[in-house]
């Protein structure tokens, strides 16, 4: 067995990476009930400091899975270390073109299983995504904020879209210099927002306002 | 095909007699040939549940090579098909068998030709306890859902666990594992029973692989006596996720049996619970339990593994 400490957030619930809400709760209570100082179950299975230690990674797990941005920062970091790859964590579903607008009635929310289940995060994610709307200019990291709110692997709009993922990379990251043209860097950009479903023209127009200037 | 189960626990008066007398009744009950064997030998109590107050034979008979053969101590119960070895009028203190004396008793009813053999191992974690789990990877563990109790049963179950892996490894080659897993498991939070087999694996892969293997053999069972509604019914499953999770061992959760006043009054009374009152919840609880034991253990002779046990011997 890996040792706790060694484990992430995910393994030391006992929960899938693409857990709702509603099971990261109910993996916390259940952990709680297992590991909590009066439990019988753990009666005599740990020293005193082994408890501690487990229930404050408990807590810590809980604590940062529980919130959607957090989790998806963490989430974020795990696939950057190779621990998760982007497909497990979003699940097939997620190769579909996904409608922004959508989030606005809150389906995103209900079919998606990154994001919870519960009315208010799906509030607060709206929320961060009118803000990011109704932006005057837009850098890269917008774009790639609004994705990552999504849940949205790179991977899904590279193949959607037919671009080069590391294309789509130096538009993310706002290194336009390593596009071969502008067209192209325009071309690339309307994929990317037609892949949400949302108007490009607007969009492109915004991305691009700080570009010309 | 031969299913030997031993069944202790940790605590005196958990209902581990209790059990296997009606466990032996159930069984025999469906035509399967039983016989319990009470190695409880400073606490032999089997006779008197199934109300043979004065057995004119007994284990220590055996031991005492007062008899030849192990089956000569064999008496009738008043139960078609259920047969028992009596731990009674022992005069022998049972921790001071010597080990030729123990490995002949354990050989000698790996012989015996019956179904299934219930051995009442009693409480505690003395040597001679283990012992009797040394011979099945089908141990049976009852516990109440009382602290002291599952505090006790873990502790037997690791004894238990450690004992198999100890008597693969000359004594040696066992300390200086020990040492190291005392060390690692000071280092991280790894159980240091669950570390030895990894370390084993790591100096001797050999011999690693032949531990791994018994191990993976090895499917334990849980059962929780005197259930009471206040309870909670899913104790027992997390426990044996705990000890899987933790230990690395494979234990399988077969059920509660409720806490029944009436099972007081078949032991006064000497009778079988499980024939006087059938339609109990408790009664229920034990075939159900019953039933899914047999269950795993037919699963497993499909598979064949029943026999290893016996070559550690
Ligand atoms: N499920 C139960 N409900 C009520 N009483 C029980 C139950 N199981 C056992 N007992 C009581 O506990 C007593 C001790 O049981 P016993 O099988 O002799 O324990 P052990 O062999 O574990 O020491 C029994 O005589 C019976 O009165
Ligand atoms: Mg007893």
């Amino acid at each position: 067995m890996k040792p706790l400490e060694k484990q992430n957030y995910y393994e030391i619930l006992e929960i899938s990476p693409n857990a709702t809400q509603f099971e990261i709760r109910s993996a916390y209570k259940t952990a709680l009930y297992i590991y909590d100082n009066g439990s019988p179950v753990s009666y005599s299975f740990f020293s005193k400091d082994e408890r501690k230690n487990i229930l404050v990674l408990l807590e810590e797990a809980f604590l940062t899975l529980i919130n959607d941005q957090t989790r998806s920062e963490y989430n974020r970091k795990l696939v950057e270390e190779g621990v998760l790859d982007e497909e497990t964590l979003y699940g097939d579903d997620y190769k579909k073109p996904i409608p922004i607008i959508d989030l606005k009635r809150s389906k995103v929310s209900t079919s998606r299983k990154t994001t919870s289940g519960s009315i208010e995060s799906g509030r607060e994610s709206h929320h961060i995504m009118s803000k990011l709307l109704a932006l005057d200019v837009i850098t890269g990291s917008d774009l790639r904020k609004m994705r990552m709110l999504l849940g949205v692997p790179l991977e899904h709009i590279a193949e959607y879209t037919k671009v080069r993922i590391n294309l789509l990379r130096c538009i993310e990251e706002d290194r336009f210099e390593e596009l071969p043209s502008m067209f192209h860097l325009k071309s690339f950009l309307r994929s990317y927002i037609d892949y949400f479903k949302l108007d490009p023209g607007p969009f492109v127009d915004r991305y691009m306002k700080r570009i010309i200037d | 095909m031969q299913h030997i189960w031993p069944i202790g626990g940790g605590k005196g008066g958990s209902g581990k007699s209790f059990l296997v007398s009606n466990l032996g009744v159930w069984l025999a009950m469906q035509g399967k040939k039983t016989l319990m064997v009470d190695v409880d030998l400073g606490a032999a109590n089997l006779h008197t549940l199934v109300n043979i107050p004065y057995p004119e034979k007994c284990l220590s008979d055996f031991i005492n090579k007062k008899v030849d053969t192990l089956d000569e101590t064999i008496i009738e119960t008043s139960t078609d098909n259920l047969y028992l070895i009596s731990g009674a009028n022992n005069n022998l203190d049972a921790s001071n068998l010597v080990y030729s004396q123990k490995i002949r008793v354990l050989r000698a009813i790996t012989k015996l030709p019956y179904e299934y053999i219930l051995l009442d191992v009693g409480a505690g974690t003395s040597f001679n306890t283990i012992d009797f789990y040394m011979i099945s990877d089908y141990g049976v563990f009852v516990s109440t859902p009382e602290p002291t109790s599952i505090e006790n049963v873990y502790r037997l179950i690791r004894s238990v666990y450690f004992r198999k892996i100890r008597q693969m490894l000359n004594q040696q080659d066992f300390k200086s594992i020990i040492e190291q897993a005392g060390v690692l498991c000071k280092e991280s939070s790894i159980d240091y029973l669950s570390a030895i087999p990894f370390l084993i694996k790591d100096r001797e892969p050999e011999t690693g692989k032949i531990i791994e293997l018994m191990l993976q053999n090895i499917q334990y069972r849980l059962v929780l006596n005197q259930h009471r509604k206040r309870d909670n019914p899913n104790l027992g499953f997390l426990m044996c996720k705990m000890v899987k999770k933790y230990l690395g061992i494979k234990m399988e959760f077969v059920g509660n049996i409720h806490f029944d006043e009436r099972i007081h009054d078949a032991v006064r009374k000497k009778v079988s619970f499980i024939s006087r009152y059938p339609y109990t919840q408790a009664a229920s609880d034990i075939r159900e339990l019953c039933n899914k034991m047999l269950l795993i253990s037919s699963q497993d002779s499909i598979a064949g593994d029943e026999h290893v046990q016996v070559h550690h011997l």
